[in-house]
């Protein structure tokens, strides 16, 4: 088992979990089918491409740097029209004029900051990583007009125990007031139970792709533990270019 | 500066909008984010994409249309270009979209589709050499529905008498279909989703993120009243009053291309490919929402424009303001610190990722202040563009 260190960072990103016609939501942190679905597509996957049996190995942790705000981007459709040229209804009727128009919400996850860590077989992850570095189609979070932060992937090259790193790894934040603060309350997301000693509960969600083609769309339940681990107030990266310095002098002090 | 092959062209832009609401939410305030844990104005993807979609439409003269009269605008061609007898041509139109798999409305409305809009003159063409089955076609439904409805006076609709003859085999279907999934520049750029036509998916080359505000702003209420100008002297107050709201600020908008994406989308014809990517770059300097537009006239051009061919992979810098700017000490004012903070955090992501895979970064600018880290300054957008076009594929200009 090796492992990569993802940074899911942007100032919108979108996970839907249940999303269905004029609602579209955005669950708290990245599915796996999301972060599957952005890895299929650096490889350039179309949608009908069969899943890689071999991702079903993978282990994904994720560490909520920063859990965000939910927002929603309201749009509309088909205003202005007249009725005959208006959208019908299922009872082949025409709405009326002032109902026309198609209103749709999709909701974000606006100010948020994951790190991630994928471990699985290493010529799986190394694939992966290879992936990612030189993209097909370029990753975005959860949708298109949400592009991710540089730097998406922190390892080109895998490591060992990718999600221990998550303990050690700067955090996309900053660091709380106070000079007795000097531990930070930190989330994690795991797909197994973490040890004996520590509180976590559970919560199960259907994003375990087992296709992405249009017409035969399907997911299966996942568990996901999550528990919350207080983490050195010193590990805060801060914002912009701050966390960006204090990413590099970490990823030198552990590559070199 | 390497040799590694472009894939993906990267636009930066930073642009300075004064009093305007660009793209409102339902309430009719102008949108907004929270980032960096502050407020910031936003301009939604959707919004700025449609605004440069019209205008590089225009500018390739290669315009492509949405629209479900499809079968009307065929009909009508036929009928008052070429004389047809209206009933011959509101045939032709149906046995268009019969061809394709598209259905007809009582409205006689397809679902919305979008081609270029030289393929309907090229479908009006199909139909004019196809006159004579059109017209059996025709023939051969008014003897049915003689039979059928004996008696009776001919019912003005198609729909019943089309089932009749099998309006899908009159034309050359294959033909069709290629003409109403055909690609333009445009659908290149932008996609195309249509589900009930197999085949015509195209993905987009262009992705757009929503723009920001590299600062916190708030939302400025403007109440007004309208004076009523026939009221008699003694009668005081307004005829109406009410509110809008309005935002200002320094926007960060971030576009990126991928070339490989857009020259497979075009048939693998790079020349094409380049003078797509020219115009929707230029454009996408230039273009701009038209939401109160005559209120506010915001048409301001970007104050910075940074251009980066990467060989690896799309970089978006908006990490840069995830801190909010804060206003320039002494002079005040968000430019300068703006462009300042994308040049450091553009230096620190090249530190980071390193310049290999990235064969021209260079930029454009209204002030003369030096921004190291966003490669050679050059005169004009025009200018810019032409640079980063040729280091992007030298043998193809």
């Amino acid at each position: 088992m090796i492992g990569i260190l993802l940074h899911l960072a942007g100032p919108m990103q979108s996970w839907g979990i249940a999303a269905a016609f004029n609602d579209r939501d955005t669950h708290r942190y990245p599915t796996r089918s999301g972060l599957l679905g952005l890895i299929s597509a650096a490889h350039g996957h179309t949608r009908t491409t069969p899943l890689n049996e071999e991702w079903g190995e993978l282990v994904l942790t994720v560490r909520i740097d920063r859990p965000g705000v939910r927002m929603s981007d309201f749009h509309t459709v088909g205003g202005g029209r007249r009725p005959e040229q208006t959208v019908p209804t299922s009872e082949g009727k025409r709405r009326s004029l002032d109902t026309a128009t198609i209103t749709s919400r999709r909701h974000y996850l606006a100010d948020a900051a994951f790190t991630a860590a994928l471990e699985g077989p290493a010529e799986v992850i190394t694939g992966i990583a290879a992936a990612l570095t030189h993209p097909v189609w370029a990753p975005y979070l959860g949708r298109r007009s949400c592009p991710a932060e540089a730097p998406l992937l922190l390892t080109p090259t895998p490591i060992e125990r990718a999600a221990a790193e998550l303990d050690h790894l700067p955090l996309a934040r900053t660091a709380p007031r106070g000079k007795d603060k000097t531990t930070v309350s930190v989330e994690f997301v795991l797909e197994a139970p973490p040890g004996q000693q520590e509180a976590c509960r559970s919560e199960e969600l259907p994003d375990l792709p087992s296709s992405f083609h249009p017409h035969e769309r399907a997911h299966h339940d996942r568990r996901v533990y999550l528990h919350t681990r207080d983490l050195p107030a010193a590990l805060c990266g801060g914002y912009g270019t701050d966390y960006l310095t204090a990413l590099h002098t970490y990823l030198e002090s552990t590559t070199s | 500066m390497t040799s590694a092959p472009a894939r993906y062209l990267d636009l930066h832009l930073l642009h300075t909008l004064p009093y305007a609401n660009l793209n409102r939410d339902d309430l009719g305030s102008p949108k907004s984010v929270v980032y960096g844990g502050k407020e910031r104005a936003r301009v939604s993807s959707q919004c700025w994409k449609r605004a440069v979609r019209l205008e590089v439409e225009q500018r390739l003269a290669d315009p492509a249309v949405r629209t479900r009269r499809l079968t009307k605008q065929i009909a009508e061609d036929l009928h008052t270009s070429h004389q047809w007898p209206q009933e011959l041509a509101g045939l032709a139109g149906r046995a268009v979209a019969a061809s394709a798999e598209l259905g007809i409305d009582k409205a006689g409305l397809t679902v919305l589709v979008y081609l270029p809009r030289a393929a309907i003159a090229e479908l009006v063409q199909v139909c004019l050499g196809h006159r004579d089955a059109l017209e059996q076609a025709l023939t051969a439904q008014d003897k049915t529905s003689e039979k059928q409805e004996d008696g009776k006076p001919k019912g003005g609709k198609g729909n019943k008498r089309d089932k009749a003859v099998d309006l899908a085999e009159v034309l050359p279907r294959k033909q069709i279909v290629e003409l109403i999934t055909s690609r333009n520049s445009s659908t290149a750029l932008f996609g195309r989703m249509l589900a009930e036509v197999p085949g015509s998916k195209v993905d987009g080359a262009v992705q757009v993120a929503h723009a920001f505000t590299t600062h916190a702003t708030e939302i400025e209420v403007d109440f007004f009243t309208a004076v009523d100008d026939l009221n008699p002297a003694d009668l005081t107050g307004g005829g109406h009053l009410s509110q809008n709201e309005f935002t200002t600020g320094v926007f960060y908008r971030y576009a990126s291309i991928n070339l490989t994406d857009l020259t497979t989308n075009l048939n693998g014809d790079a020349a094409h490919a380049l003078s797509v990517t020219e115009a929707f770059l230029d454009t996408f300097c230039t273009a701009m929402p038209q939401a109160k537009k005559n209120s506010t006239a915001p048409f301001t051009v970007p104050d910075l424009a940074y251009l980066a061919v990467r060989a690896d992979r799309p970089v978006s810098l908006a990490a840069a303001f995830e801190k909010p700017v804060s206003p320039a000490s002494g002079t005040g004012g968000f430019g300068a610190p703006s462009r300042q903070g994308l040049a450091t955090y553009a230096t620190q992501v090249n530190t980071l990722l390193g310049t290999q895979t990235l064969p021209f970064a260079g930029h454009a600018a209204l002030q003369q202040e030096t921004l190291d880290g966003l490669g050679q300054r050059h005169a004009s957008f025009g200018e810019l563009i032409g640079a980063a076009l040729a280091a992007a594929a030298p043998e193809a200009r």
